[in-house]
């Protein structure tokens, strides 16, 4: 059993790989590309300096001007648990050599530190951090000692403006270096002078000084280096979205909340299936069984969107039934409630945070709900159907069990064998329920984050989403066939 | 008129026919049509589809019929026209032709429906390429699709030519016939110039009665079309328009309210309204602030019955009283009396909204039955992209199996554990809002349901002995699969392809609610989601209801249809007699 589910996460490899270069590759050959604001929807380049400034940190920071395969490699390497190193990555490390206790990167960032440290600019701690990091990432990025990086770093910040543009006399060395390094970052001479002069301007204003040099920081991050020469085992890193947000810790905010919508979902429409299902084909032909199955046709067409449009506007408002919560997962105040409803005291009745939250998932999970149990229903009847004239129930009643009893201790235990094998098929369809759900309903989870990222073509936090998602559905894919072979003996992946 | 006494005999041969036993799929037609079920289903799309193939002569600003006084009879409508409606019209009556020929032997009947085809295929063509061409001369730089359209549409309508000369052959009778009548049916689309204008102005004839109304003039006569509004009419001749309730409006209410809500905000009254007749007749008491039980609704509009002349008197009282506490404020007060004036003259319940206005003011009626095509198309053409899709790769998987099925399984697997609604997000969110984008993403993203069905069904055929023995005589593998595995596992695919229409409409309206859907055509995803404003302001239920009464019809039409297909093609279902 062990070794199938190896072989199974194995498998789910490729298929991972596959999934995300459909969606990178949709996106980095769409019009306008990653980072939306490039381009307007008809395509037409947005002019304007913000555009150009917009779509060159974008080159720094995804490397677009990269051929777009490699981007996806690129951003492979990055989200795989086995890796190459990146030039960012040594130099997180090198910020931390204490703690990893590696003598030669401690005396670099030792003397790195002792660089910036002399040179004045970095009087506040924040800064010298900052200053210390980009040395170090510097030095990791062109292989050279982190104390020349630094110092490097040093003249570039305090050299006059106008001695970076490109001169016609030889420069000095250290104002050269700068314009090389400028150079390499692939930043317009305007638009860094720009910068330079701001920091110049900024020479006493520590806060201002931490904006730009976080400005820096973001044109470094695209120079992202692979060490072929160096591989590191970790976890897997999802990077950040547009604003900076890591995105692990977006989707590890949003995840459980659709989970949480699901997990109660799939319970109920089970139970309201198997009821109706075994009912429905105990009396085949009859009305309920003709009742249910229309009725459940027509809930299975009735869309969702409207559904939740009436909900929200008729049972949610103030002018008609004011009897659900509006929009969200929690009233505001939830986070002072008590946890347990409590009756007595001061203020009578509390209702506690479990049944507030309970209160707003109303609405959510009944749209979620009453679409999924047509398909479910009609797999219910037709497998006690079958099973109620097969051998096993036959011979049970031969030998004179109560027919209630065949029903349900016989027949029915053995029909929940096919509702199993559908739970993978609810999954994907209730992830297409909940974008629309969490929009009506305005609730912070994977589908609300996924239209997001698709608006803004923000390409870390859309491959993000499309990777867990896939993995949440193929892990539950597994989850399928294992429970298969705990329910029936008979079946072996031996 | 004496029949020949071949067809006489041919008629006789078919009668026999008729009582022996049919072909498995008249059976399962004949089965399908036993169930009430289907019938309903099948009854719906019919109107649906009578709906969108006629929808510009159901509902259209224009009159179809206008004579100016001492004029001749033109008609506006068919001038407003866009080609796409008079290839769906002409095809629409041209096929009723064919059906006309119903009793006539087959190949008239085939004939009949080729005819049609040309004379639609022709125009259209010709209307597709000489735009694409002025476009593309306009613009330069889409010279390349001008030129391929020009001579692909060219190469289709030969291709079709040559099809109907090889098969009408043996009765160069009908094919006299046909030509002609494509011909003249594509002169006549032709002559007919259609040119749509490209802004147009929906209230022209409108305004032009009512001028002659009030002037007292002869008054131009006109047939107008059943619902007398464009699509995206929004009636900006009239001085109440938005979110009329469904029947004849405005009402007195519907004055009333407006009147007192806009002398309100002109005169910077923030104080909520709650009961107008208590308002109106309170004087200047102010408005109550009666707190409202929850549950304990307030009294509705009619009890009250507020006639538009006591509102416009208060109004004028209000509007005096303010003009005296700011006489500064001349240009405002101009605006107020204007807006007064024009609500006080607002000819009351002069026109019938069967399912009320939307909030910009457009017919509700109107929308929907133009956005039937947009269901009904993107449910055919999305489904249809993806069974060929399906058939295509699913067939491949089967038939060679090996690497091919091993490759085509991992292609399915990928493309089963994409989230598909994100992917739709994705690619209508970057490559803008297009029809024909939208029915392609939906039938790409959907092919793997029929992939596998037809992979399963031929790992099944591949060794059947007929399909060696096709293979044997030299058959192609095209011939192989289209006319000899495909017939014997197309049953699965209807099954589902009747599922698949249904759930393509259903994702059409998702994407038109989460905003990523057209803008300038009405679909009812995208009426829903203006519809979202409407309830929320003030309660217009009809713009909601109506949206999702259609999309749920029409989806439960698909879905029912569906389910008794299952039935008819399942041996297990077969009840003694059916």
């Amino acid at each position: 059993m062990l070794g199938y589910i190896v072989r199974r996460l194995l498998l789910m490899i490729p298929t991972l790989i596959g999934v995300t270069a459909v969606v990178f590759l949709v996106m980095a050959y769409s019009p306008g590309g990653f980072g939306g604001v490039s381009a307007d929807v008809e395509g037409n380049r947005t002019a304007g300096d913000e555009a150009r400034r917009q779509q060159q940190l974008l080159k720094a920071r995804y490397g677009t001007d990269l051929p777009k395969p490699v981007q996806y490699m690129r951003w492979l390497n990055q989200v795989s648990p086995v890796r190459f190193e990146m030039s960012a990555d040594r130099a997180r490390r090198a910020m931390l050599a204490d703690e990893e206790g590696d003598p030669e990167l401690v005396a670099q960032r030792a003397a790195a530190e002792r660089v910036i440290v002399a040179s004045g600019l970095a009087e506040r701690e924040t800064v010298r951090t900052q200053l210390l990091l980009q040395a170090l990432r510097l030095s990791t990025y062109r292989g050279e000692p982190a104390e020349r990086s630094a110092a490097t770093l040093v003249a570039l910040l305090s050299a006059p403006s106008e001695a970076l543009r490109p001169p016609e006399t030889g420069p000095d060395p250290p104002v050269g270096v700068a314009r090389d390094l400028l150079d390499e970052i692939g930043a317009d001479p305007d638009d860094a002078q720009r910068s330079r002069q701001e920091v110049a301007e900024a020479e006493g204003d520590g806060a201002k000084r931490r904006v730009l040099l976080g400005e820096i920081d973001f044109h470094f991050t695209g120079l992202n280096r692979v060490r072929f020469d160096r591989v590191r085992v970790g976890w897997p890193d999802l990077g950040a979205d547009l604003e900076r947000r890591p995105v692990l810790g977006r989707i590890g905010d949003a995840l459980p909340v659709t989970l949480l919508l699901n997990a109660l979902t799939i319970p109920l429409i089970y139970v309201v299936a198997i009821v109706f299902g075994v009912y429905a084909a105990r009396g085949k032909g009859g009305w309920l069984d003709t009742g249910s199955s229309v009725l459940f046709l027509a809930l299975w067409s009735f869309p969702v969107i409207g559904a939740g449009v009436l909900i929200v506007s008729y049972l949610a408002s103030d002018n008609y039934l004011p009897w659900l919560p509006t929009a969200g997962l929690s009233s505001p105040d939830a986070a002072d409630m008590p946890f347990l409803p409590r009756w007595g005291g001061d203020d009578g009745f509390v209702r506690g945070w479990l049944l507030d939250r309970l209160w707003h998932l109303v609405g959510p999970v009944l749209c979620l709900t009453y679409g999924g149990f047509a398909v479910l229903t009609k797999i219910m009847r037709g497998a006690v159907l079958d099973n109620l004239s097969a051998d096993f129930a036959r011979t049970a009643r031969a030998k004179g069990v109560a027919p209630n009893e065949v029903l349900w201790r016989h027949v029915v235990r053995n029909s929940l064998l096919p509702m199993l094998t559908i739970v993978s098929n609810l999954l994907p369809a209730l992830l297409v329920g909940s974008v629309v759900v969490e929009r009506i309903f305005s609730i912070d989870g994977m589908g609300n984050l996924a239209v997001e990222a698709a608006f803004s073509k923000d390409r870390e936090l859309l491959m993000g989403t499309t990777l867990i998602v896939s993995a949440v559905v193929l892990l539950s894919e597994l989850l399928r066939d294992l429970l298969y072979a705990v329910a029936d003996p008979r079946v072996s992946y031996e | 008129m004496s029949e020949p006494a071949a067809l006489r005999n041919r008629r006789a041969q078919r009668v026999r026919r008729r009582a022996a036993p049919r072909s498995f799929f008249g059976r399962v037609g004949m089965r399908l049509l036993g169930s009430w079920g289907a019938r309903v289903g099948l009854a719906w799309v019919g109107v649906v589809a009578a709906l969108a193939i006629f929808a510009p002569v159901i509902a259209s600003s224009y009159p179809l019929l206008w004579r100016e006084p001492g004029g001749a009879w033109t008609s506006p409508l068919l001038n407003e026209l866009t080609p796409t409606d008079a290839v769906l019209l002409w095809l629409a009556l041209s096929l009723g032709v064919t059906a006309w020929f119903g009793s006539a032997s087959r190949p008239l009947r085939l004939a009949a429906a080729l005819a049609s085809a040309v004379a639609t295929v022709i125009p259209a063509w010709w209307f597709v390429a000489r735009r694409s061409l002025e476009a593309a001369r306009a613009s330069g730089d889409g010279v390349a699709l001008g030129v391929v359209t020009y001579w692909v549409g060219g190469a289709v309508v030969l291709l079709t030519l040559v099809a109907l000369g090889s098969m009408l052959r043996r009765h160069r009778g009908v094919l006299v016939a046909s030509v002609a009548m494509a011909v003249l049916g594509a002169a006549t689309m032709l002559g007919l110039r259609i040119e749509p204008s490209l802004a147009p102005v929906y209230s022209e004839y409108r305004e032009a009665v009512d001028a002659a109304l009030e002037q007292q003039k002869p008054v131009p006569r006109a047939v107008w079309a059943p619902i007398p509004y464009s699509p995206n009419d929004s009636l900006s001749d009239r001085s109440i328009r938005d979110t009329l309730a469904p029947g004849y409006g405005p009402t007195q209410a519907d004055v009333a309210e407006r009147l007192v809500r806009d002398v309100k905000t002109l005169t910077d009254d923030l104080t909520p309204t709650t009961d107008i007749a208590v308002l109106v007749r309170g004087g200047n008491a102010g408005p109550t602030e009666d707190a409202t039980q929850p549950g304990h609704a307030a009294p509705s509009r009619d009890e009250a019955e507020v006639t538009v002349e006591e509102v416009t008197a208060w109004a004028w009282a209000r509007a005096d009283a303010w003009a005296k506490a700011n006489p500064r404020e001349r240009s405002r007060l101009k605006r107020l009396e204007a807006r007064i004036d024009t609500l006080a003259s607002t000819r009351v319940k002069d026109r019938l909204h069967v399912m009320g206005t939307t909030v910009d003011g457009q017919d509700l009626a109107s929308r929907m039955v133009h956005a039937c095509r947009i269901a009904l198309a993107i449910g055919f053409v999305a489904t249809g992209i993806a069974v060929v899709i399906g058939v295509i790769v699913g067939g491949a998987m089967g038939y060679f199996s090996g690497w091919v099925d091993l490759v085509g399984m991992r292609l399915v697997e990928i493309f089963a554990s994409i989230p598909t609604i994100f992917l739709l997000i994705t690619i209508v969110a970057v490559y803008g809002r297009d029809l024909y984008l939208m029915m392609a993403v939906i039938g790409l993203t959907g092919w793997i349901g029929y992939a596998l069905f037809v992979r399963a069904e031929f790992l099944k055929l591949r060794k059947a002995e007929y399909v060696d023995a096709a293979r044997a005589g030299g058959a192609g593998l095209w011939r192989i699969w289209l006319r000899h595995m495909l017939p014997n596992g197309v049953t699965p695919l209807l099954i589902s392809a009747s599922f698949g229409v249904a759930s393509a409409i259903l994702t059409e309206a998702t994407l038109s609610f989460l905003g990523l859907g057209l803008v300038n055509e009405p679909s009812w995803g995208q009426m829903l989601q203006n519809a979202r404003e409407g309830l929320a302001g003030s309660g217009a239920w009809w713009i909601a209801v109506f949206p999702i009464l259609a999309i749920f019809l029409t989806v439960f039409a698909y879905n029912l249809i569906g389910e008794a297909l299952r039935d008819a093609l399942d041996p297990k279902s077969v009840r003694p007699g059916g």
